[in-house]
């Protein structure tokens, strides 16, 4: 069996690439590889190493020792106390307006945050975000992008207002909208009707006379594919249909 | 399974023998792993229920690689028809690429922690005066927030997935 001594490039050859440790794996076979992500870079550069580089390196490891190579990449501390830090600072600023976060250190500096915010933090979304933005700046790191949890997305993207036309078709503004208000609580007929004016323009979808309905074009038929499973559009009209007969 | 990772935990840091607090410890490793696989787990179902048996060790792969090519295949057919714009399909790509990576790295962690604290016994769980309780190089506050993290990006990869028009 394997063992870390017969690692010849441990530990020399894997310090150019950060690796601060080693273990085999006897129970799946396999070199672990720890590399601190705070190392990882989209380009070669000083001081730094690139995903790719860390699967060539895994690829050459794997074809040497005939076992697969894992990477684990280890958060800092300082990683861990911005975030503890961000908590603290948005819950005594906003009153306990987060629930949950955290935060992911990508390469070149470069944050996002998966944020569940509290009800009285629903309603201050950009306040947060403003502060958030200006402590990361405060830190040399720059705001990539807030995602929150459970209150993101809004409203519909186009390509679920035909996918949901073809499976209810033909169906009027306000029941599609309807439709979508539990999981895109903005969405109003109003703004549906101008959405679809738009897709009317692209030729995908076509308003009928005199019900007002909704149905897709033989185009609009054809720019939605038809998933083989049982979230298929065409599963779902079917099982539709036989609802509305019913 | 969280909920038991919780109670493990704190016994782990109770007043028994050394040995037992060891074991608590170490079980808590496990089941914060478990808990956050078994949501990883149903998400993957949710997407493709064929990828629900996903080998444990293979979910990292299936989450950077298969799911990435679906979701890019998709958002693209809608972009080349013009229902999307440009930057409608970066920004459906750029989430669902980040909130994959996070969950991969962070399953790769807590796979890593979990088989050390299940197959290595000779490696013992370390409590410094500060009661922080590490297994090699993973910590026991950080393993409690698997099962969170896990479901926060499940969701954003469900909403992207949704989005796509794929669900």
């Amino acid at each position: 069996m394997l063992s870390i001594d017969d690692i010849s490039e441990y530990p020399e050859k894997l310090s150019k690439y950060f690796v601060v440790d080693i273990q085999v794996r006897a129970n799946d076979d396999s070199i672990v590889l720890y590399i601190p992500k705070d190392k990882l870079s989209d380009d070669s550069k000083v001081g730094h190493v690139t995903r790719r580089q860390i699967k060539q390196l895994c690829n050459r490891l794997s074809n040497k020792y005939n076992v697969d190579v894992q990477t684990v990449y280890l958060k800092s501390r300082k990683s861990e106390e911005l975030e503890a830090g961000i908590v603290q600072l948005i819950n005594s600023r906003f009153e306990n307006s987060v629930e949950q976060l955290y935060l992911s250190y990508g390469t070149e500096n470069l944050i996002s945050i998966w944020l569940q915010p509290t009800k009285r933090g629903e309603l201050k979304k950009q306040e947060i975000t403003e502060v958030v933005d200006q402590m990361l700046v405060l830190s040399g790191l720059r705001l990539n992008a807030i995602h929150w949890i459970n209150s993101e997305p809004m409203l519909p993207s186009n390509i679920l207002l035909l996918k949901t036309i073809k499976e209810r078709q033909p169906i009027k503004a306000d029941d599609l909208a309807e439709t979508f208000n539990h999981e895109y609580p903005d969405t109003t007929a109003s703004w549906v009707s101008k959405s679809l004016d738009k897709l009317i323009k692209k030729g995908v979808v076509v308003r009928e006379h005199p019900d007002g309905t909704y149905v897709l074009t033989m185009m609009g038929l054809n720019v939605v594919p038809s998933i083989k499973s049982r979230n298929g559009t065409d599963i779902i009209r079917v099982l539709e249909l036989g609802r509305k007969k019913w | 399974m969280k909920l038991v990772g919780e109670a493990l935990s704190k016994l782990a840091l109770e007043k028994h023998p050394i040995a037992d607090r060891n074991l608590y410890g170490r079980s808590a490793f496990n089941r914060f792993y478990y808990a956050a696989f078994l949501i990883t787990r149903e998400m993957l179902a949710f997407l493709d229920p064929k990828w629900k048996s996903t080998p444990h060790k293979e979910i990292p792969n299936r989450l950077r690689d298969t799911i990435r090519q679906r979701l890019k295949k998709s958002v693209e057919h809608f972009h080349r028809q013009g229902i999307i714009t440009l930057a409608e399909k970066s920004r459906l790509i750029n989430r669902l690429n980040e909130a994959t990576e996070e969950l991969a790295e962070m399953l790769e962690r807590a796979y890593d922690a979990r088989v050390i604290a299940d197959y290595k016994p000779e490696k013992l769980i370390c409590i410094d005066s500060n009661k922080v309780i590490s297994l090699q190089a993973h910590k026991l506050d950080s393993a409690r927030s698997w099962p969170d993290r896990a479901a926060a990006y499940c969701k954003t990869i469900i909403s992207v997935w949704k989005e796509a028009g794929l669900a």
